[in-house]
């Protein structure tokens, strides 16, 4: 080997020394976003809110709110995570948006190697799937991150439409996070520009740096999987836990002023429907209907059932605004707003006065609020004025700036105009229309909760098995006949009661099944009319007899289960320690249901029943009423009720509720006693 | 680079339009159907609400030896709506795998007064194109297209170009839209290019009755017409899709003799029993010179395979099995011997030879089973070598020239004197002697009879008592209504192979890691949870699982799997006025019959299959007393299937105590022909195992209760 020449030697010493001293900072250095500088260095988070299993936590995440242009508000999301587990993992992330309403800018995703940061290319490592409308991008890290390494990812979305001046982020996510800030950039600050924490309790957990600094901190939020299992007689979670919205200052702050942009921007679409075509077809479809209100059915039946219900479209401003009348007829499909828009044109043409309600529908409980930015409204219906009747129709409004209007919703086929519609009573709605004069609550002449009306007819044949002639009358697509009517075979028709029936009634046959929709029956309701035969109702005992209740069939029609859901503990690898305000439980319902069964019970000579006493809960989130009669010799009959009214009530109910609603449905699925002979060997 | 992904979404939202060009010449809608047609459609029954008055397929396709490489499909369907279900389903999803790519779509609805409504792609189609940013380049498409005013009685017509990039040596495909009767079709199939020597076969694949016809089209293609189909329904339990579906295959025909249109003339209606099993009354000989040529290559590898015994040589057979012995315990003794003494190693490279394989190790099924026929053949005792089908991959075995298209497994069958034919796969290592995998029963075995003769006879299903699940527990009822308490399970036989081959890789990986494997001792953890939590699955849907103890794994196969657990379980009482009902078999209460309908087209295939045995007690609450019992019950079912049903009371600590047993068969299979006393059957099991006895409960209890 050849020597190094010596005079080379101190300086290849030097070089290396210096080079071995500057590689922590060179690599501390490198590839890294200058923001994320400050946060890198933080240890590995640590607490009673990560789960054994949580695979990443969110070291420090920041949600920066600018304006782009004067009404387009920006959001940029940073992001810095740490991988827990102690193997190498792929970061993966996600990213599913609306392009047709946002714009997606500035993505970045830098990792740490096991010595480097390292910047990924994404146009080479992402896969993504674009369809029309909204579009998925996914973004593949593709390379492992080592155990307890770090990455970061970025990237902002930029309103493009500027029509509805806000824009919300809910808690919890997918990971923990250890830190998380919401900031408003000071220059937009006074654009407007203004956050807004909606928290469900006095100790909410977003903190003000400090008062109007514009940033609010949160620290030490569990996972949305560790939070959301148990759900029973809870609100929409951004009433359970804080929610941030970010929101213009002087832009439809109230309702009055969002109902007159949304009139002005609905005129629009309707307007330019030339009258003609629309005329005509009023004409055709109400020819020869002498009265106001046989008109307006004409055309409700019309949009409701000839109309089809598609919401692909509600994508961009679609998701506001809706498809003008000749689209919809076009295509004979529409979203709620198509089909009301639709309705008020053709109403409008046969010289029908109509305003459309927005509201929101949700299985669970939510807070109107102040501010149309605190509700996400998700749903519009519409209010027929006709000329009053004596007395009101079912769904006359008893209040609001419709009052004395009928209550329609045209994308339910249960109920005709007229009849009160499911599910809606007590929910607060917007009028957009002539006056625009902001929300008020809905209350009919007869209540239009979620309504279920069972009459069974049950004779208990010699040898054991029963026959039973059922009614079910529904105004809501919540129960099981009103999803019958969506059914066109009877074949699937049988094969969906079976599916209901037979937990209960094990080999239950459908004899017959006549739907009626409400266009046909007299009271504008959907009817179903059931017979069954249940071999082998009688379980014979020993001692005694039980016969399957006709509640139990009837609940299980109406699609009660026999008893709370059980959520169990998770395991000690998923548990999380709760605090305020993650702990939160509250107490609440979000639709009004009423469920009514009479029922009819003959037994064969020589067996008799013992019927169980009358019986009565009534507390403000629920009342329930049963009463027994002996109706001749060998029949029984059965009355009992169950509602429940939309509401929110004291936590410290809740466990009572949960316990008392567990008891009730165990009991009303419990068998009957019969005593004597003559109830055959059913087993 | 921020914003390049950006840039890169846009340019392929813009493109879009490019993609879905409508330029060009517009397709030629064919005539309308006249109405005497339209009333003899309109009467069609059908489940989805649509039936396809015809479908018009030209498919393309270019292999090996052809340019440019791939399947073109340019494909006319026209439906009519025929329901309600089908006005709110009147979309279809252009049928291709997902990396083909759409190259023109149209489509048009005939409304019922003969308006014509065009699809307009940027409002009646769902199109999602999966991108790779990394080649610029989009690989491939879904798309939806959604009719518009879609009414009964209206006619919706669909014209749609795709094209799959590369070879293919086989195109398989579902002839029919989903349950959606198809009333006439066609495929012209041009056919290019190839693997040299090989001809192509054209097979449609039913397992009904179906009317086709199959000939030369223009252009040396072949033409394939097919009258009325009735769509496949999907029952609970059902084989799957493909088993059932009408299936058109093209693939490169390795029994080069057979002629196309040979090949074509194959029905499979005629080849399948009430189980699915295959049945050839008739082998045809087309295919015969193929398959004798299969199993002698086979015969001929095993042989080279057993030529050098090694160790194997050195086994004293006159121990293990003395010939004084019956011919059964003889067999059964050497099995237990192979399985004992093969070493399991998955890792092992070029296992050529058994002499190698007893030093190095088994990584293949295969070649445990040659060791037993060689021990055999050593003692002198006739065996056959077979192979036997797995009935998942029937209808694609073992008639079809092309050996992508079937999973066969070697076998060594044993007759014994009373002429009951054994199969035996000891390399299965957790098998015991006279067990099948699930896919092995009911299902077919060929071989070579005297070397020559082609013989195709059915293997049955594994004999009672070897499958078995037993679930022992001893619970308590308490104050709250909840029940908990400690299980046993025990799976025995096929239902513990899962669980075996599992415990086996598990152990041996203890001790052979593999340098690559960076699993976790979290996600092992995970894992363990898992297998654990199925091996303990119940019937019934009330009570939940935890805290598995599994035993050390046996040596035996014969002896069962055994894992410990606790178990809770809810909605087990429900009051009855001053009493309650109590559940009498937890593990069954919420039971459901999974077979509602009365009527049945295809045959019932479990996953699983044995004798399933529950037996436990219930401890009440001290104070409680039983006031009525169900009574004891034995239920007969189709094949000698048996439910036997029994609870007693006893006390335990002073308390009263149900002591409960229910056993049941769940045979692998059961005949659609048998459907209904196997409905009843289940029916009877769902009564029973949703049985309650009447207990009164001292005062405080019934108050927690009730």
């Amino acid at each position: 080997m050849r020597p190094h020449p010596r005079p080379l030697r101190p300086l290849a010493m030097w070089l290396a020394a210096w080079a071995l001293a500057a590689l922590p900072i060179a690599t501390a250095a490198l590839g890294r976003p200058e923001w994320a500088i400050p946060f890198l260095g933080q240890p590995t988070p640590t607490g009673g809110y990560i789960a054994k299993n949580d695979r990443w936590v969110i070291v420090y995440e920041a949600v920066t709110y600018s304006l782009a242009a004067p009404d387009r508000i920006q959001t940029r999301y940073q992001t810095i995570l740490e991988n827990l587990s102690d193997r190498d993992q792929v970061f993966k992330q996600v990213l599913d948006y609306d392009p047709s309403q946002y714009t997606l800018s500035d993505t970045s995703l830098t990792v740490q190697r096991k010595y480097l940061w390292h910047d990924i290319n994404l146009s080479r490592n992402a896969a993504e799937a674009t369809s029309k409308d909204s579009a998925k991008v996914v973004v593949v890290g593709q390379e492992p991150i080592p155990s307890h390494h770090r990455v970061v990812w970025e990237y902002t979305l930029t309103d493009k439409l500027g029509f509805a001046p806000w824009t919300g982020d809910a808690l919890p996510e997918e990971w923990p996070v250890a830190i998380k800030h919401f900031t408003v950039e000071s220059a937009v600050a006074q654009g407007g520009l203004r956050l807004v924490v909606i928290a469900p309790g006095p100790d909410g957990t977003l903190k003000q740096d400090k008062v109007d600094s514009g940033t609010w901190e949160a620290r030490d939020i569990p996972a949305a999987s560790r939070l959301l299992s148990d759900l029973v007689y809870q609100p929409v979670v951004s009433n359970l836990y804080p929610y941030v919205v970010a929101h213009l200052q002087g832009q439809d702050e109230d309702w009055p002023t969002w109902a007159k942009k949304m009139a002005k921007a609905w005129a629009k679409n309707a307007d330019g429907t030339p009258a003609g075509p629309l005329q005509e077809k009023g004409r055709l479809l109400t020819e020869g209907i002498p009265t106001p209100l046989g008109r307006a059915r004409a055309l409700a039946r019309f949009v409701q059932n000839k109309v089809l219900y598609d919401d692909r479209n509600e994508t961009g401003v679609n998701a506001f605004l809706p498809l003008t009348p000749p689209d919809t007829l076009r295509s004979m499909k529409a979203d709620c707003k198509g089909k009301v828009l639709l309705l008020q044109s053709l109403l409008r043409a046969v010289g029908i006065e109509s305003v459309p309600l927005q509201l929101r529908v949700s299985e669970r409980y939510y807070a109107w609020g102040s501010h149309p930015w605190e509700v996400g409204l998700n749903h519009v219906i519409l209010a027929v004025k006709l000329p009053p009747r004596l007395p009101p129709l079912p769904a006359t409004l008893l209040k609001g700036p419709a009052k004395g209007w009928l209550l329609f919703d045209p994308t339910s086929r249960e109920t005709d105009l007229g009849q009160s519609p499911g599910g809606l009573e007590d929910l607060h709605a917007l009028a957009i229309g002539q006056g625009c004069l902001g929300p008020f609550d809905i209350h009919t002449q007869v209540p239009a909760a979620a309504r279920c009306d069972i009459r069974i007819e049950a004779t208990l044949l010699p040898g054991g098995d029963m026959a039973a002639a059922v009614e079910v009358s529904v105004n809501s697509y919540s129960t099981l006949a009103g999803q019958l009517l969506r059914l066109s075979s009877e074949e699937k028709i049988r094969t969906a009661v079976l599916d209901q029936v037979n937990p209960v009634c094990p080999g239950a046959q459908v004899r017959s099944v006549v739907v009626t929709p409400p266009s046909e029956s007299p009271d504008g309701l959907t009817k179903v009319k059931l017979s069954f035969l249940v071999p082998k109702a009688v379980q014979s005992l020993s001692a005694s007899q039980l016969l399957t209740s006709p509640t139990a069939l009837a609940l299980s029609l109406a699609g009660y289960p026999d008893g709370l859901p059980r959520v169990s503990a998770p395991d000690s690898d998923d548990r999380v320690a709760l605090v305020a305000p993650w702990n939160a439980r509250l107490n609440a319902s979000g639709e009004s249901t009423l469920l009514t069964i009479h029922y009819g019970l003959t037994l064969p000579a020589g067996l008799t029943l013992d019927p169980p006493p009358s019986a009565a809960i009534r507390k403000p989130w629920l009342t329930y009423e049963a009463a027994w009669t002996h109706e001749g010799q060998q029949t029984w009959r059965e009355s009992l009720s169950v509602a429940v009214p939309r509401g929110s009530w004291p936590a410290q109910d809740r466990m009572e509720r949960l316990q008392t609603v567990d008891r009730l449905l165990a009991g009303l699925y419990s068998p009957l006693l019969l005593s004597g002979a003559g109830g055959g060997n059913g087993g | 680079m921020r914003g390049s992904l950006w840039k890169l979404c846009s340019c392929l939202v813009l493109s879009l339009p490019g993609v879905m060009s409508f330029a060009g010449t517009p397709y030629a809608w064919p005539p309308l159907p006249d109405k005497q047609t339209m009333e003899t459609v309109l009467a069609v029954k059908s489940r989805s609400g649509l039936v396809v008055v015809d479908k018009s397929c030209t498919l393309t396709i270019k292999s090996y030896l052809a340019s440019p490489q791939g399947v073109t499909r340019d494909e006319f369907v026209r439906l009519v709506v025929v329901n309600g279900d089908g006005v709110r389903s009147a979309a279809v999803a252009l049928r291709d795998n997902a990396d083909a790519k759409i190259e023109s779509v149209a489509g048009r609805t005939v409304t019922p007064d003969g308006r014509v409504v065009p699809v307009d792609p940027g409002k009646d189609m769902q199109k999602v194109d999966i991108s790779d940013i990394k080649q610029k380049k989009i690989v491939g498409s879904l798309a939806t297209v959604h009719f518009p005013a879609p009414a009964i009685g209206a006619i919706l017509d669909l014209h749609f170009v795709t094209f799959i990039e590369g070879p293919r040596i086989f195109q398989l495909e579902a002839v029919t839209y989903d349950e959606t009767p198809q009333l006439h079709t066609s495929y012209t199939i041009n056919i290019r290019g190839g693997i040299s020597g090989y001809r192509w076969g054209v097979l449609l694949l039913s397992n009904h009755a179906v009317d086709k016809q199959l000939g030369p089209g223009p252009h040396d293609s072949i033409l394939l017409t097919i009258g009325p189909i009735i769509p496949y329904h999907s029952e609970p339990l059902s084989p799957p899709p493909y088993l059932n579906e009408v299936t058109l295959l093209c693939y490169v025909n390795f029994a080069s003799e057979i002629r196309d249109k040979d090949a074509g003339a194959y029905k499979m209606h005629e080849a399948v029993d009430p189980t699915g099993r295959i049945t050839i009354s008739e082998w045809p000989k087309a295919f015969q010179k193929f398959w004798r040529d299969e199993l002698k290559e086979e015969s001929r590898a095993a042989k080279v395979f057993m030529e050098w015994g090694g160790r194997a040589g050195h086994a004293d057979l006159a121990a293990i099995a003395p010939p004084s012995l019956p011919l059964e315990e003889r067999v059964q003794r050497l099995y237990d011997y192979v399985q004992q003494t093969i070493p399991y190693d998955p890792d092992a490279k070029d296992v050529s030879s058994l002499s190698f394989m007893m030093k190095h190790g088994q990584n293949a099924v295969w070649q445990g089973t040659l060791y037993l026929e060689y021990l055999l053949n050593r003692a002198h005792i006739p065996a056959r070598h077979c192979v036997i089908a797995n009935r998942y991959y029937l209808p694609f075995s073992p008639m079809i020239g092309n050996d992508s298209l079937y999973d066969l497994m070697d076998a060594v069958c044993v007759t014994l004197p009373n002429g009951q034919s054994i199969f035996l796969t000891p390399g299965v290592l957790p098998l015991p002697f006279g067990c099948l995998t699930i896919a092995r029963q009911n299902s077919l075995a060929l071989w070579l009879d005297s070397g020559k003769n082609l013989v195709a006879a059915p293997v049955g299903c594994n004999p009672p008592g070897v499958d078995r699940v037993c679930f022992q527990y001893d619970a308590k009822l308490t104050p709250s209504g909840t029940i908990e308490g400690d299980m046993t399970v025990e799976r025995s036989g096929e239902p513990a192979l899962d669980l075996r081959w599992w415990q086996l890789m598990r152990e041996f990986r203890r001790t052979h890691p593999l340098k690559t494997d960076t699993t976790s001792p979290q996600e092992r953890r995970n894992e363990f949870q898992k297998m654990m939590r199925e091996a303990c699955d119940v019937p019934g849907d009330r009570i939940t699982t935890q805290n598995f103890v599994l035993a050390p794994l046996s040596k035996d196969p014969s002896d069962p799997v055994k894992i410990q657990c606790t178990f809770q379980g809810a909605n087990m009482v429900q009051p009855l006025q001053q009493n309650s009902l109590v559940s009498v078999v937890p593990l069954l209460a919420g039971f459901v019959s999974p077979f509602p309908d009365r009527q049945r087209a295809t045959p019932i295939w479990y996953e699983t299959d044995g004798e399933i045995e529950m037996t436990g007690t219930l401890t009440l609450p001290p104070g409680s007393q039983v006031v009525d019992l169900p009574k004891p019950e034995t239920v007969q079912g189709p094949n000698n299937t048996t439910i036997h049903f029994s609870v007693a009371t006893s006390t335990k600590g002073g308390s009263p105590m149900l002591v409960t047993k229910v056993s049941f068969d769940q045979p692998p299979v059961m005949g659609w022909d048998l459907y209904r006393a196997w409905q009843d059957y289940q029916t009877a099991l769902a009564r029973l195992g949703n049985s309650r006895c009447v207990v009164r409960m001292p005062a405080a209890t019934a108050g927690e209760l009730q």
